[in-house]
């Protein structure tokens, strides 16, 4: 499976595409929402998945949300919380296909994704 | 026949019962027709009765106004408590936020290691030791600082506060916050700096106020700047807080200072925090004052007497 995985922190990139690698799959980094557009854009119809973080510099999770869905992408996404609890949002930020709570453990991951690849 | 003279005592009792609070009492004026009154004296009478009509309703108005000064003051209580906790929020809020990220790179290394072990991967090993150090680090600052909070919020008497280490610790709490915003933090703290006496839980609130006021005003702005800057002139210390945000309108200059004045959202802001600061400075012997507008943003000063040596 190809994935997009979005976050600020590099320790955290670099340790997801490692463990996720690990289980074959191809992990594709970006460190905020700008980036993540860019990367996706790059390749609209290679990604399986994106896994983004909702609080990063520039554009945060929901918006680059907000615009793939405004531009007609249906990738499947999972939004990282880290202390914005979901009903604090005043506006729904489109079809999410989980949440995932900081701390998450890499396994939790790769639950997502076999749930994703078994309905594909 | 009525005699001047018993009403004489009618009237020292009047007067009696009005000096004594009782003023209900009313002198008794005859009906038209009854015999032997003075009709002069009478007009006296009724006039006294309407004085002490006039004595009593008034007292009953001054007690509404005490009952409503009351009601005023405990709803004024209440406002400041629900601004504390609203900051209390914001606090708790900062701090998961603060040590969420911490925990993440934390929790993902130590899920990894097995692996890392089993891979015999030694360089990983030593780099994800590292990153562990490095993130325990960010999380002990973070409870240090709170620590401090914690340990300020229950002493209430004024110590000596070193305003450079103030000043960088109210922004540990909001340092994730403001990078997650793309806000730059230009920190140009004065060396030598005298010591300030104050309570340093105030002293905070007060910076913290500014931070996020300045925060609020330039988050989603191209080169969203705060600048935050100790200096001493004679007799004063000084602490100068400037922002690249809109600044603020000459005619809202005076406003901005009022209690609930806002221009957010009602979650947003309650619009007590200058007035709590401002408050506060009074009482630190010093002011807030908002510096005449040196475009772009807003420049706040706040001026506190120097310690003497
Ligand atoms: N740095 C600034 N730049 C521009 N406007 C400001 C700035 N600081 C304050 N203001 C204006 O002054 C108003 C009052 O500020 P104040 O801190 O008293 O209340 P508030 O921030 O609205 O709410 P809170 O009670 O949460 O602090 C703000 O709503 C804003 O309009
Ligand atoms: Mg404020």
């Amino acid at each position: 499976m190809k994935l997009l995985f979005v976050d600020d922190e590099a320790p955290i990139r670099r340790i997801v595409q490692r463990g996720l690698g690990r289980s074959g799959h191809e992990v594709i980094l970006a460190a905020d929402g700008e980036e993540a557009w860019e990367q996706f854009c790059a390749a609209p119809h290679s990604f399986d998945i994106v896994f983004t973080d909702i609080r990063m510099p520039r554009l945060d999770g929901v918006s680059f949300l907000r615009r793939l869905r405004a531009a007609g992408h249906e990738v499947p996404c999972v939004l990282i919380t880290g202390h914005l609890p979901k009903e604090q949002w005043t506006e729904e930020p489109g079809d999410v296909l989980a949440f995932l709570e900081k701390p998450f453990r890499i396994t939790r991951m790769l639950e997502i994704i076999e749930q994703i690849a078994e309905s594909a | 026949m009525t005699h001047v003279a018993d009403r004489y005592d009618e009237l020292l009792s009047l007067i009696h019962a009005l000096a004594s609070g009782d003023l209900a009492f009313r002198l008794r004026v005859p009906k038209a027709g009854e015999p032997g009154v003075h009709d002069d004296l009478e007009a006296v009478f009724l006039g006294l009765n309407m004085l002490a009509e006039e004595l009593e309703a008034t007292t009953v108005r001054r007690d509404a106004y005490q009952t409503a000064l009351d009601e005023l003051q405990r709803t004024q209580a209440q406002l400041v408590q629900s601004a504390k906790l609203a900051a209390l929020g914001e606090l708790a809020a900062g701090v998961g936020h603060e040590m969420n990220q911490p925990l993440q790179v934390i929790c993902n290394h130590i899920e990894e290691l097995p692996h890392l072990v089993e891979e015999r991967d030694h360089e990983e090993i030593l780099r994800s030791a590292d990153e562990m150090q490095d993130a325990v680090g960010r999380a002990s600052e973070v409870i240090r600082q709170l620590r401090t909070f914690a340990r300020d919020a229950v002493r209430s008497e004024r110590e000596h506060i070193d305003v450079g280490a103030m000043v960088h610790d109210s922004l540990v709490l909001f340092r994730e916050d403001l990078r997650v915003r793309g806000i730059e933090v230009i920190l140009d703290l004065a060396d030598d700096l005298p010591p300030i006496h104050g309570n340093p839980i105030e002293v905070q609130q007060v910076i913290t106020n500014l931070v996020l006021n300045a925060r609020d005003a330039v988050t989603g702005r191209e080169n969203a700047t705060i600048t935050l800057r100790t200096s001493v002139e004679p007799g004063a210390v000084l602490i100068d807080i400037q922002d690249t945000g809109p600044g603020v309108l000459p005619e809202l200059r005076k406003q901005i200072f009022n209690p609930f004045f806002t221009s957010k959202s009602e979650e947003n802001g309650t619009g007590l925090g200058l007035t709590i600061s401002e408050q506060i400075m009074r009482r630190h012997g010093g002011t807030l004052t908002l510096r005449n507008n040196e475009p772009p943003g807003a420049h706040f000063t706040l001026r506190f007497p120097a310690e003497a040596p």
